[in-house]
């Protein structure tokens, strides 16, 4: 057993964002979270990782709740790739990079090694950044920032990764660089990987689980070839379309043909609006 | 080459300050043993030296606390004297010595008194922007920061006849300084400066926004508040010794962000320009006052360094706005 | 012109919104000119003021009317002056203290003062408008580079710090007699105030009233965008330089006899709009210019009173009203 939720919910300003969450992420599996946007996506990925406290119920990792641990503990054992890099000006990559090291070295080690420490090395060679090491953030075009985020979540060496949106704003290609960078890096190191993802096709071809979240609960979990339905298509995102099969990668392919004019099931009164 | 640039620039700005002030060559080596024997050697010993000292530590606490501010807050305008800290330190030295609490020469108190109302400040910009992004923290200092301003005046208004006493204060001035003031300084700011540093990597984290800081394992708030308290305790103190310095501890850090590459020589050399700024603004505030002295108006008029400080540092406040929208 | 604009927005407003300042006025009117020593009673002031030789006369006609009257008309326009920097800048935190528009004038009737320098104190005001001018040129010259508010405040405090810098510096060859200058021209004081000042004033009023008038079309315009308004045939670029100029004005006249009453156009224009959010510029004009009258003299009698027989400043005393409206303000838009 690796991380745990019980009953966790959330909400903002009296509307509920996430309510009775239960879910088990095993370690070593790779999980993708898929939704409509304003399905709790990210929300859920947040608490998990501690940065944002749940309303109520629990978090435990390893059997020991979030909110018993510290947080250097927890950054420690899970890292997180952001959707955004900071905005710190003047930053180089290397720096940035080396920022990752705090929760294992605190304030005063990192004084002792000052952005050259192995880790930190191997995280940029891994992401393919150590061209650019002393390269500064701005300068950055959008696939190489992405990379320089990943970077940053691997120099914290935790052992629990998790990925908000990874292949956002990026071109085909860079999308499959990082996600079978994510996969190598998972089977040489057997992370545990929690993903955000909008493609539902990557999310079946490169984890092995999805668990699709509507309206603020767990609409389906499981397997790709059990979770990906023309069903699912219709009542969380809201088109009709088909599922194939892939005849190279062997994974379930989704095709969506129009949106269905009375968008995804249920209680459409309380929906975000969408748009 | 900034590791040797910096620290010439130190030295060469300390000879020049203390040759401001009249010193000899001879008579620095003369009292280099701590024993002045002529009226030149003690008027160095006693006054000269004193000043320099206090001019070079105010500069260093504030540099290093414009810098822990505008890193910790996230905004690269913040400074002492926009965040309500100065103003409220000042405000606490004239109430401790208008009330009769604290003798104006007591180094001690004065310190205690700089540090309550430097709190005071800190904590009534701390309310006013509290829920609110880096924007509402600069509105926030502002309003506290006239706050301040203002009860300085209702207690100016309370006795206006110390109005001279208090001026060097309102100003900023590190004239009249004598040892006995800064027993307590030689050590508080280095000490402080010495955590400053050691908290660089917490104040590099915190620059990224909070939740960068969260998924790195540090508490946001609290680290937050203790990064400023450290910023307190040196302005506090710079507050003590020299009143209301401005925009040394606003410009020093970002030239210092500039000169040096990694974070972990930001401390370092913000302190060191910082009392390289306020000893030079010192140095031409006594040249200066020297080429005046002949005219009726320099008679009367002692140009305090708190003056330089603030028209060098509007100069290049707006300068550095300049450059950052034009780079 | 002006109680037209009176009677047409009045049907609107609820009876209390217009009876309540109007009653503030009358009682600050009266307690400016009765409460003190010596005490008056209300309705001895016709008496009071058809006996020349006593002393009560001399209190009331030489000292009391005069500071109350400037208290009036300065606040005014110290309001007006801020609700024209907040409408042409569209922002509501453009008010002359944090655009180095008050230090500017101040420092420059201060240096006319303490130095002594051969000027009439009749161009005291113009002066004053020349260094609100500059201060305010050399701001928004910088600000030009800054990309937000904050940062065009900003770049303001360093200019308003600066000169004030410089103020203390000119403060410092003062002699001890001058030391009630200082607070004048620091946050603005009522103090000492006669029919001497009063008159030379009026006149810089009497000119900016209709230039004031003048700019509310204009105001109406800007507050549309610069597009929009460069669409509808305004140059917006000479319309926002002519309400800044207007502005500089005001304060500079304020200025001259009272220094910068600090604040007060910070707050009027704020309560304005609370009162009538759906205005336009003429109604929030209007009530700026009440309110501001109202703040000021309310102030005014509390630095006179507060620590009796000690005059505190009244600018210390706005600052405080200044900083709770900006604390209120910074509230209202955390929702």
């Amino acid at each position: 057993m690796s991380l745990r939720t019980l009953g966790l919910s959330f909400g903002h300003g009296g509307r509920p964002l996430l309510a009775g969450i239960d879910l088990t992420v095993e370690k070593g599996e790779s999980v993708a979270l898929v939704g409509v946007n304003g399905s709790g996506k990210s929300t859920l990925l947040r608490l998990l990782s501690g940065v944002l406290p749940p309303g109520s119920g629990t978090v435990e990792l390893d059997g020991r709740p979030l909110a018993r641990m510290s947080r250097r503990q927890i950054a420690r054992r899970i890292a997180v790739m952001h959707q955004a890099l900071p905005p710190v000006p003047g930053l180089t990559v290397r720096q940035l990079v080396h920022q990752g090291r705090y929760p294992g070295q605190g304030p005063l080690g990192m004084l002792r090694t000052p952005g050259h420490d192995p880790a930190t090395e191997e995280a940029l060679a891994l992401t393919g950044l150590t061209g650019l090491a002393e390269r500064v953030l701005d300068t950055l075009s959008g696939g190489e920032r992405q990379r320089a985020r990943l970077a940053l979540a691997l120099a914290q060496e935790a052992d629990i990764l998790f990925l908000d949106e990874p292949t956002a704003h990026l071109d085909i290609r860079h999308r499959l660089e990082v996600l079978e960078l994510v996969r190598e890096l998972r089977a040489a190191r057997g992370l545990t990987v929690v993903t955000v993802l909008h493609e539902l096709d990557h999310a079946a071809r490169f984890t092995d689980r999805i668990v699709a979240l509507h309206r603020g609960a767990v609409h389906a979990d499981g397997p790709p070839s059990a979770v990906l339905t023309p069903d699912l298509l219709s009542e969380v995102f809201g088109v009709a379309g088909r599922v194939v099969i892939d005849e190279i990668h062997h994974h379930p392919r989704c095709i969506p043909d129009a949106p269905l004019p009375t968008g995804p099931a249920e209680n459409r009164s309380s929906a975000p609006s969408r748009g | 080459m900034t590791r040797v640039f910096v620290p010439l620039l130190v030295v060469l700005t300390a000879l020049l300050h203390l040759s401001a002030g009249g010193a000899e060559p001879g008579d620095l080596l003369a009292v280099a043993d701590g024993r002045p024997a002529t009226l030149d050697e003690r008027i160095l010993w006693e006054l000269g030296l004193p000043r320099l000292v206090t001019a070079a530590l105010a500069g260093a606490a504030l540099g290093v606390a414009g810098h822990l501010l505008q890193t910790s807050l996230r905004n690269q305008l913040a400074a002492p004297e926009l965040t309500a800290v100065n103003p409220g330190a000042v405000l606490g030295v004239l109430a401790a010595t208008t009330f009769g609490l604290v003798s104006p020469d007591s180094a001690l108190g004065g310190l205690g008194a700089a540090l309550l109302g430097g709190v005071l400040g800190g904590a009534v910009t701390w309310l006013l922007s509290a829920g609110g992004g880096p924007g509402r923290a600069v509105i926030a200092g502002l309003l506290g920061s006239a706050l301040m301003g203002g009860l300085v005046t209702l207690l100016l208004a309370y006795q206006p006849g110390r109005f001279g006493n208090v001026l060097r204060w309102l100003v900023g001035s590190v004239e009249g300084r004598v040892w006995d003031h800064l027993v307590i300084a030689v050590w508080w700011i280095p000490l402080w400066l010495c955590v400053a540093w050691a908290a660089t990597a917490v104040t590099t984290i915190l620059q990224g926004g909070d939740q960068h800081a969260a998924s790195l394992g540090l508490a946001p708030r609290r680290a937050r508040l203790a990064v400023l308290g450290i910023a307190v305790a040196l302005i506090a103190c710079a507050a003590s010794l020299a009143g209301a310095i401005a925009f040394v501890g606003l410009v020093v850090p970002h030239a210092a962000r500039r000169l040096t590459g990694g974070p972990g020589g930001h401390v370092p050399a913000a302190a060191l320009l910082g009392a390289v700024a306020l000893v030079g603004a010192d140095a031409s505030a006594q040249v200066l006052t020297r080429l005046i002295a002949g005219t009726e108006l320099g008679h009367r008029l002692g140009l305090p360094a708190g003056v330089i400080t603030a028209l060098a540092g509007a100069a290049v406040l707006v300068a550095i706005v300049y450059r950052e929208k034009n780079p | 012109m002006t109680s037209s604009l009176v009677r047409g927005h009045g049907r609107a407003v609820p009876p209390l919104h217009l009876v309540l300042p109007a009653a503030a006025l009358v009682l600050l009117v009266l307690s400016g000119l009765c409460l003190g020593t010596p005490v008056i009673a209300p309705q001895r002031i016709p008496a009071v003021l058809s006996d020349h030789a006593s002393l009560e006369y001399v209190v009331l006609w030489e000292l009391r009317l005069p500071r109350l009257l400037l208290g009036l008309l300065g606040g005014a326009a110290v309001a007006v002056a801020g609700l024209l920097l907040q409408e042409a800048l569209r922002n509501p935190l453009a008010v002359p203290e944090l655009l180095g528009v008050s230090s500017g004038a101040a420092v420059a009737v201060a240096a006319c003062v303490v130095w002594a320098l051969p000027v009439s104190p009749a161009l005291h005001p113009l002066v004053g408008l020349a260094g609100a001018a500059a201060g305010g040129a050399l701001t928004l010259a910088a600000a030009r580079a800054a990309r937000t508010a904050g940062g065009v405040l900003l770049i303001g405090s360093a200019v308003t710090a600066a000169v004030q810098s410089l103020l203390f510096a000119i403060m410092a060859t003062a002699d001890r007699l001058q030391y009630d200058l200082l607070f004048r021209y620091l946050v603005g004081s009522l103090n000492g105030i006669l029919w001497d000042q009063v008159s030379r004033t009026l006149p810089w009023f009497a000119l900016a009233v209709p230039l004031v008038l003048l700019t509310l079309p204009a105001l109406g315009l800007l507050r549309l965008g610069d597009e929009a308004a460069t669409s509808l045939g305004v140059g917006v670029g000479t319309a926002r330089t002519g309400v800044l100029a207007v502005a500089a004005l005001l304060v500079g006249a304020v200025t001259g006899p009272c220094g910068p009453i600090a604040w007060v156009g910070f707050v009027a224009p704020l309560l304005a709009r609370r009162v009538r959010p759906d205005g336009d510029a003429r109604t929030w004009m209007l009530w700026t210019a009440v309110l501001g009258a109202v703040i000021t003299t309310a102030a005014d009698q509390v630095a006179r009173l507060a620590l009796a027989p000690v005059e505190t400043p009244l600018g210390a005393w706005t600052v405080l009203v200044g900083v709770l409206a900006g604390a209120a303000l910074l509230r209202g838009g955390a929702r």
